[in-house]
């Protein structure tokens, strides 16, 4: 008996040794190109290993700054990572990156995450402000209901495209409002910049100025058009668009009309500058309207699996359409 | 080796014709090293410290403990305010872009290990070292510039959730098979006895 337990402690140690020789030998490379990190960091889970068993040592207190770790780590791990930098260190290094690496950070590691997720922290203002136009920031009215710096930055990136509209149509400065000028015999329409084909999106839409004759808000795919001769209701006049003309609440698509919307007698006709919320929901295939919050009803079903863009079109001149993403709306 | 170092410091600080003040300053594993008063002001922590010791005698003075800094880092900070003394720190203002360009001496200091890297921006963010502070997280930025989620985690040693729940979950069943050895152990003891 006593000659079996020697045999069973003798292997652990041994064991013990092989596992901590690599770390040290790793320690002395000063330069590591990223396929020998990889062996690093394999070394330094085989080295955590057998310390944990040794409850004598423990880990350097690390600065006051710190992010508490996630999990209870082994004392021999480092007590410096990248994943738990200070948050105000973190700071300092996001702000030097571009919005694409700032996505690829945000998946890095939930420490990143977390910080990148402080919706109006340094990093998003900044963006914010090198971003959108002045126009935009300095209305107190345009953003008011998106409540941080993100929210206002992602509404950017939705907001109408200079680049995909009708000739006849122009943003304003501040990005967000197209503006119909007075050309006669013509529809013009335009498109979002970012089409949707998952989960559910709400796009605040307001009608400044007379509707005229036509005056459809709806949505298309990319391949809509987007002007034609005449005052056409336009959206909504093929199988690639779906529209809603509020001058006499017609619901349109594929030429078809499919109703009256709201499906009631006499549905109140639209007030210059109520706010429309468009809400599609890709995952149940419909889409529908609210109006100053309130749910009118599903206004368009079996809606086919493509990308999607919040679109107008519009005949009036000089009238003017704002749109503004506010993602996924509140269920309520 | 660092006695050398500390002599040709010595010899280097006695070329001008006023000898700087220099203070002392102790890290976590009980190093002692010595800063010149001009280097001191990149450090906004230590010149605090310093500012809020009144000393006519300064040799006299015990070094000052910094408890979470190891000596090869301080070293490397004390190097960082010695080449940069004289210069105005950086001033943290939103109407200022942020592109820093990092100067070349700066980018060869720079270029060690990660851990090194990140050990040194822990220090410099607790020293308050700003001028040090942006180089090196521009440093970090440009690396991660145009790196997926999972290049980044390579470069910067960053464990996803999978393996740590299996370091966890090894580190745990080597801790029983510790304890079932023991438990053996003991029991082996009494039998004997008896």
């Amino acid at each position: 008996m006593a000659e079996n337990d020697g045999e069973t402690i003798v292997p652990d140690e041994q064991c013990n040794l092989t596992a901590s020789t690599p770390m040290k030998s790793s320690g002395l490379e000063q330069v590591e190109s990223p396929k020998e990190r990889k062996t690093s960091m394999v070394e330094c889970d085989d080295e955590g290993n057998p310390s944990s068993g040794t409850p004598d040592e423990s880990p350097k207190q690390l600065t006051p700054h710190s992010i508490p770790p996630r999990r209870r780590r082994s004392p021999r791990r480092p007590e410096v990572s990248a994943s738990r930098l200070p948050l105000k260190v973190l700071n300092q290094i996001f702000q030097y990156l571009p919005l694409k690496d700032l996505r690829s950070a945000m998946l890095t590691c939930h420490s990143w995450n977390n910080a990148l997720s402080m919706e109006d922290s340094d990093i998003w203002q900044y963006l914010l402000g090198k971003k959108l136009p002045e126009a935009a920031v300095s209305d107190p009215f345009l953003l008011a209901e998106l409540g941080s710096a993100k929210k206002k930055l992602r509404a950017w990136y939705f907001a109408w495209n200079t680049s995909d509209i009708s000739r006849n149509n122009y943003i304003r400065t501040n990005g967000f409002t197209v503006h119909r000028q007075p050309v006669a015999q013509s529809t013009d329409g335009v498109r979002g910049k970012r089409g949707i084909s998952k989960g559910v999106h709400a796009f605040d839409i307001t009608w400044d100025g007379p509707l005229g004759t036509v005056a459809v808000v709806g949505i298309a795919t990319k391949h809509a058009a987007l002007h034609c001769v005449g005052y056409v209701a336009l959206l909504g006049s093929d199988d690639q668009s779906w529209g809603w003309n509020l001058v006499d609440n017609v619901l349109m698509h594929n030429g078809a009309q499919l109703g009256v919307y709201p499906k009631m007698n006499n549905p109140p006709k639209y007030e210059v500058g109520d706010k429309i919320r468009l809400i599609i929901d890709c995952d149940t295939h419909v889409a529908y309207f609210e109006r100053n919050s309130e749910f009118l009803g599903i206004a368009f079903n079996h809606i086919p699996p493509l990308r999607l863009y919040p679109a107008v079109c519009a005949v009036y001149g000089n009238t003017e359409v704002t749109m503004v993403y506010v993602g996924s709306p509140q269920m309520g | 080796m660092s006695a050398e170092a500390a002599a040709v410091e010595v010899q280097a600080n006695e070329a001008p014709i006023v000898a700087p003040i220099m203070y002392k300053v102790e890290s976590s594993d009980g190093q002692v090293y010595e800063i010149s008063d001009e280097a001191v002001k990149q450090s906004n922590t230590l010149s605090n410290l310093i500012s809020t010791c009144v000393a006519n005698d300064v040799a006299s003075m015990d070094p000052i403990p910094i408890t979470n800094v190891t000596g090869n880092i301080m070293k490397m900070v004390i190097e960082w305010c010695e080449k940069h003394k004289g210069e105005t720190l950086p001033v943290e203002d939103d109407s200022v872009p942020k592109n820093i360009t990092v100067p070349e001496w700066d980018t060869n200091f720079l270029k060690i290990d990660n851990d090194v890297l990140f050990d040194l921006i822990v220090a410099s963010n607790f020293l308050d070292v700003p001028g040090l502070m942006s180089y090196a997280c521009k440093m970090v930025a440009n690396m991660a510039i145009g790196k997926s989620p999972d290049e980044m985690r390579v470069l910067f040693a960053i464990p996803t959730d999978e393996e740590d729940e299996a370091a966890e979950k090894a580190a745990k069943e080597k801790a029983e098979a510790e304890k079932k050895a023991i438990t053996e152990k003991d029991a082996a003891e009494p039998s004997t006895s008896k």
